[in-house]
């Protein structure tokens, strides 16, 4: 009997939460009990270190990967042709980093089930916080976890300011999405700026291990996979456990990798990365990586509801200004207007006790018909250029543009953006700049990128909204 | 331009009695280092200069930063020696007779070994800290110090690693788009 919840009956199920929950209401039916007794007698994700070296888990991945080693080289469950999917497909330094490998490896955990007859297996994880040294199950002549290109030894130590407590900590309260699952970009394999939890913990471990690990093969080493694991481990602690919502910007829940991926009988896996929003709640649990004190525990229904909740979270505005006029920016042509704003709540954003954010959202923006420029946002610096530093005070953001945004099916005729001021407007306030606190005058400078000379730079915009918005909260 | 060029000025001046004292202190640490005013300018680091030290502007600490970026944006590292870049900050610490303190910001890795990035260190508690208790310490001539080290211990084979110029960003210069 297959205990595992198939592709067809995760969308079913996971994906109709709605229906299933209607289904229940109106006296239950055997899909939606069955369905809901799967969901909770998911695999467990172990811990590898808190495993006995005969563990049934561990025995299981063994076997496993004996069988991917001996599949011939036709087969695409194949063990090297595993890690070429990684080699030829692999997302790193960038946002879709995360969710690729979320898939990279709950495919590869259903092959161990489907070569094993396990279907109860799931994939154990390498603890590196607590456990600094590569596991014991992993050592050993002829075993076939062991990978004897490594650089470390079975005592090598992991370091602390790389994967230490107090730096895993510091990542997983970063609330950012961005910031923690690296940034944002058009294409699976373009370059942005590395994210916390891949730059410091994951690269480093590679790295440390060396060998295999140390290239785009890495998955040929079975440490690889358990590592992967511990990196799915922190992001569900960071979306889940802590509540912290992953973007929703359709560039990113919209994508589709196609078809990197082979399920189970080796056929190929076309899967969307808002699909893989609910594979830890649905498809698998963890023995939690890194407890929260104090945090009660929840149910599945309700973690379901706050996936759905953070898919179609939105910034409310206490208040808000709004101003329609017809901008057009150009290179060497600053814009400058100023938005009117209720002076009480103005306050409230600039007291720094206050959770209150003031945030400006450009709107209506038709970008340039290239993306050679990005554009600077200040706040009460009429003289500010494309020369002035971000380092000046006044400086509060910037936005930019994508290749994609000039394909009218992307909407490219009405894109905004937001840009935080209340960081820069509380860093000028006890200059005296707000005297008048009835209005925020702001200046957006069209500025090239380094190295390029600019041909199409104009950029039309039609709307300025201000407003005073509560912290981002989804619970 | 003139305030622009007066704060640069500055800059080599903190950057030079900075570096000046800890050369003066003795500490073997800091001897190797290249030290760089200009905030702007590439840093290259290499397995004979594993270190490059550089002054960390007024406005910087001012803007109370919570980010430090590390643009990677070339390296030669022809064995694949995987490598780690360290983040220190140092000052000289008026509390234990101008020695210099130092304080680590965090660490990035390159993977694979070979591979440019962008990379990113979010500053500590103890770093945002250190600020608020301090608001006079960007007089503390502090320094931003950038270190190359091996992951593994042995000695870095030869390999030169260019960073472009780092940025200080606040939470929220990591802009949401629509």
């Amino acid at each position: 009997m297959d205990h595992a919840l198939s592709r067809r009956n995760f969308m079913k199920g996971a994906a109709s939460v709605g229906a299933l929950t209607i289904l229940g209401l109106t006296g239950g039916c055997e899909i939606f009990e069955m369905t809901t007794k799967r969901i909770q007698n998911r695999p467990i994700r172990r811990n590898i270190s808190s495993l006995a070296l005969n563990d049934p888990i561990i025995q299981t991945y063994k076997d496993a990967v004996t069988k991917m080693k001996a599949l011939p080289a036709s087969d695409p469950r194949n063990w090297t042709k595993q890690a070429q999917i990684h080699l030829n497909h692999c997302p790193h330094n960038n946002w879709f980093f995360l969710p690729w490998h979320r898939g990279y490896i709950y495919y590869f955990e259903e092959i161990c089930r489907e070569l094993t007859g396990n279907n109860d297996f799931a994939l154990p994880y390498w603890n590196w916080t607590t456990n600094r040294s590569i596991p014991a199950p992993f050592w050993g002549a002829g075993n076939p976890l062991n990978n004897t290109t490594r650089v470390a030894t079975q005592s090598s130590q992991a370091q602390l300011s790389a994967v230490g407590p107090t730096v895993l900590e510091n990542i997983l309260n970063e609330p950012n999405f961005l910031v923690f699952g690296s940034g944002q970009a058009s294409t699976q394999r373009q370059n942005s700026v590395t994210g916390v939890l891949e730059g410091t913990p994951h690269n480093y471990i590679h790295g440390f291990v060396g060998g295999d690990m140390g290239t785009y093969m890495s998955p040929l080493d079975p440490v690889f996979w358990t590592h992967h694991n511990m990196i799915e481990c922190c992001w569900v602690n960071w979306n889940l456990t802590r509540s912290h919502p992953n973007t929703n910007d359709p560039q990113w829940t919209g994508f589709t990798f196609s078809p990197d991926f082979v399920d189970r009988n080796g056929n190929p896996v076309t899967l969307k990365v808002s699909d893989t929003f609910l594979y830890p709640i649905f498809l698998y649990r963890f023995e939690e990586c890194f407890p929260v004190r104090g945090l009660r525990e929840r149910s599945s229904a309700e973690l379901e509801e706050f996936v759905k909740r953070g898919a179609k979270v939105k910034l409310d505005f206490i208040d808000k200004v709004e101003v329609q006029d017809d901008l057009m920016l150009d290179v060497g042509r600053p814009m400058t207007r100023a938005v009117p704003m209720k002076a009480d709540l103005f306050r409230s954003a600039l007291t720094t006790d206050q959770p209150n954010r003031l945030l400006l959202t450009i709107g209506g923006v038709t970008p340039p018909s290239r993306s050679d420029v990005f554009v600077r946002v200040f706040v009460n610096k009429p003289d500010a250029t494309p020369d002035t530093p971000i380092e000046d005070p006044h400086y509060a953001g910037s936005f930019a543009f994508f290749e994609s945004d000039h394909d009218d099916q992307h909407g490219s005729q009405d894109r905004q953006f937001i840009v935080d001021l209340t960081e820069t407007v509380r860093h000028l306030r006890p200059k005296g700049e707000f005297r008048d606190s009835s209005q925020v005058e702001v200046q957006l400078v069209p500025v090239p990128f380094p190295d390029r000379e600019p041909k199409a730079t104009r950029i039309r915009v039609n709307r300025l909204m201000l407003g005073i918005s509560a912290p981002l909260q989804l619970e | 331009m003139s305030r622009a060029r007066g704060t640069y000025r500055r800059f080599i001046l903190l950057a030079a009695c900075a570096a000046g004292l800890l050369v003066a202190v003795g500490s073997p640490f800091w001897l190797d280092a290249h030290v760089s005013a200009e905030q702007t300018s590439n840093v290259h680091l290499t397995h004979t200069q594993p270190r490059a030290v550089m002054a960390v502007p007024d406005a910087v600490l001012q803007r109370a930063p919570s980010l430090l970026i590390l643009p990677v944006t070339q390296i030669n590292n022809e064995t694949l020696t995987p490598v780690s870049v360290y983040a220190y900050l140092t000052w000289s610490d008026p509390k234990h007779g101008n020695r210099p303190a130092r304080l680590l910001l965090g660490q990035i890795s390159i993977f694979p070994a070979n591979q440019p990035g962008t990379f990113t260190i979010r500053l500590s508690q103890e770093f945002q800290e250190l600020l608020k208790q301090s608001p006079d310490f960007h007089q503390l001539s502090p320094l931003l110090v950038l270190e190359l080290r091996p992951i593994h211990s042995q000695a870095l084979p030869p390999m030169d690693l260019t960073i472009g110029p780092v940025e200080w960003r606040t939470a929220e210069e990591t802009t949401a788009s629509g």
